[in-house]
């Protein structure tokens, strides 16, 4: 009894084993394959209409046969790239707004290195902003609604408050606001990046940012990962075993892997504003952030916002985004709560079906053309 | 402090208590019980001031009693008044250059300690976090899968390390790191610039100068253009191809 039962669990484990290993091959090959342009990101058709230095402003063809929502600028903020938003055309924010009929338009902030060091807030969020702003008013004769990812949240909420004659709408994706919110109220939960932010002192990150110039994209990626420590290991272990034998999720995964490695460095004057200046002393709620010289009020703000927040974010504390439902002095805010983490707003399989028909539905009704848009989604 | 006092005085009473018993009867019996008591309050005085000590300096490094601090105390006082009786006073640049290795090296060892002091709090949680998987896999019924193994233990280590990254001591290790890190990049730059100087080559702080007149160039000009109106639009661009009907 006991032979045999050694015998088949000797037996089991010898095939769990060889399972593996065959899984192991496939995602072996599907990665060497992977170097090719299978993996290529940010894809769907666009055309760069104005430079200034290492940014770019670019509008996408359109897939409708017209656009009549919009025109809407996508802007990521200098930590991540704004190829997260057309993974790949199944998982593309970009294209199902194009779909809708969105003049799209996206700015790319480019590579910064340390010759960049000195742009601030200022430079990003004020002037280079509104540079790329008047160039799509200059080609549509209309102002532009803001669809600000993260920290580009931020540079979208500094241009509204500061500049409000070019925007006609604020579309926020995962974008803190009170950077403190995780501490307090019903929802309050210190967040870890918000902690470790809160943990420096002023002297060692102006020391920090000082001695580098810029923060890396390296090191920024590495922290974004330890906040789930035990993530890669799940990530490059038993997750891309349990994919092996799908090759579209195995795509996928490379597309997301292109992504995450494609990270560019954040100039040291903008890093010194958002790490002491937000993060620690809370100056965008407080009324104390000033870009030029000038105060960032956000009650100054009066346009359509639509909040989007990821209910499992763990880089943006949810009670940070919703904060700004206090701030503004808009009479149409509205607040969507997505069941995915902070980059899942825009690639997970959940949140396609969610988050770009209620950004075409706002754009339709807060911003442009209601009755046009509300049948566009077949309400 | 009343308590560190106390212990403190009574160890000294002790002490002289056992030394009058001593002479006074000649034997070790009563002596050798008295120096356990001595040691006693002795102990009790050591950890009281080293409680209270231990409140007033917070992170690793900050206490005299932390090796970590050693090497680049912080403030006036104890180890740091040590380091620079040690290291003399400054006689213009006589000495410059050695002043400078010497920081330099003593920079990448403070470096080193508090890399091992965060890889000590790591370790802690580690060995927390093999110890709660080793525990389940005893009370877990039957052979479990290689998959199930693998999940066990990712989702223990990983509650143990998010845990642990809110703590006060990982929060210390990791401030100690990124200021040690930033402190021997630059004793390091100050040595290259240095050499560099001596050879006329362009170093990382007059390039970093360049950059910043640069920029306040570019503000200047932009403040000239929009004072002398509305910018007009760029044109040399590429324009955007007609759209496809």
């Amino acid at each position: 009894m006991s032979a045999d039962h050694d015998s088949q669990q000797a037996r089991a484990a010898a095939s769990e084993w060889a399972d593996i290993l065959r899984r192991g091959a496939r995602v072996a090959s599907a990665m060497m394959a992977g170097a090719s342009d299978r993996v290529a990101i940010g894809t769907t058709p666009k055309q760069t209409v104005w430079r200034d230095g290492k940014i770019t402003l670019s509008r996408y063809e359109p897939l409708a046969d017209s656009a009549p929502l919009g025109p809407m600028l996508i802007l990521q903020g200098l930590f991540g790239r704004q190829t997260v938003t057309d993974l790949e055309p199944d998982r593309s924010l970009v294209r199902r707004l194009l779909a809708a009929g969105t003049d799209l338009w996206v700015i790319d902030w480019g590579n910064p290195s340390r010759a960049d060091c000195c742009l601030d807030f200022a430079d990003y969020a004020l002037f280079s902003l509104g540079d790329a702003l008047d160039q799509v008013i200059a080609e549509t004769g209309r102002p532009v609604a803001l669809m600000g990812i993260c920290q580009g949240g931020v540079f979208a909420l500094c241009q509204a408050a500061l500049c409000p004659e070019r925007v006609s709408g604020l579309a926020l994706a995962v974008t803190p606001v009170d950077f403190h919110a995780d501490l307090a109220g019903p929802e309050a939960q210190p967040g870890l990046l918000n902690t470790w932010a809160r943990n420096l002192p002023p002297a060692t990150i102006e020391a920090f940012l000082a001695e580098h110039g810029l923060v890396p994209g390296a090191l920024t990626g590495a922290l974004f990962q330890s906040l789930m420590p035990t993530r890669n290991a799940a990530k490059y272990g038993s997750d891309l075993l349990g994919i092996a034998d799908d090759p579209a999720a195995l795509a996928t995964f490379l597309r997301m892997e292109a992504w995450l490695s494609d990270r560019p460095d954040h100039p040291a004057a903008a890093a010194r504003q958002w790490l002491i200046e937000l993060y620690q002393e809370n100056r965008l709620v407080r009324g104390r952030f000033q870009l030029d010289g000038r105060r960032v009020a956000l009650s100054a703000i009066t346009c359509p916002i639509l909040n989007i927040v990821a209910e499992q974010d763990h880089i943006v504390p949810p009670p940070c985004a919703r904060a700004l439902a206090g701030h503004t002095n808009s009479d149409d805010y509205r607040c969507l709560d997505v069941p995915t983490g902070h980059i899942g707003v825009f690639v997970s399989a959940k949140a396609q079906a969610i988050v770009a028909p209620a950004i075409a539905d706002w754009l339709a009704a807060a911003v442009g053309d209601a009755a046009h848009g509300a049948s566009l989604f077949g309400k | 402090m009343s308590a560190e006092h106390s212990a403190g005085t009574d160890f000294v009473r002790r002490w002289l208590d056992a030394h009058r018993a001593m002479f006074a009867s000649g034997t070790a019996g009563p002596i050798w019980a008295q120096a356990e008591t001595i040691y006693a309050a002795w102990a009790k005085a050591v950890e009281a001031g080293y409680e209270a000590h231990g409140a007033r300096h917070g992170g690793p490094g900050a206490s005299p009693f932390d090796p970590a601090g050693w090497l680049r105390p912080a403030g006036a006082g104890g180890m740091a008044d040590l380091l620079r009786w040690l290291e003399g006073p400054d006689y213009a640049d006589l000495f410059a250059e050695q002043r400078r290795a010497i920081r330099g090296t003593r920079e990448w060892l403070a470096w080193l300690a508090a890399a091992e002091q965060m890889r000590a709090v790591l370790g802690q949680a580690w060995l927390e976090a093999f110890g709660r998987f080793a525990e389940a896999l005893g009370t877990e019924g039957g052979p479990l899968g290689w998959q199930a193994i693998v999940e066990l233990w990712q989702r223990l280590s990983g509650d143990a390390l998010t845990a642990l990254y809110a703590t006060p001591a990982y929060l210390a290790a990791q401030r100690d790191l990124v200021s040690a890190e930033t402190a021997l990049r630059r004793a390091l730059r100050e040595q290259i610039e240095t050499m560099a100087a001596l050879f006329g080559l362009p170093t990382r702080t007059e390039l970093d100068d360049v950059h910043a007149s640069l920029h306040a160039l570019r503000r200047e000009v932009r403040g000239l253009r929009a004072a002398s109106g509305p910018a007009p639009l760029r044109t040399g661009w590429p324009r955007r191809r007609e759209r496809p009907r």
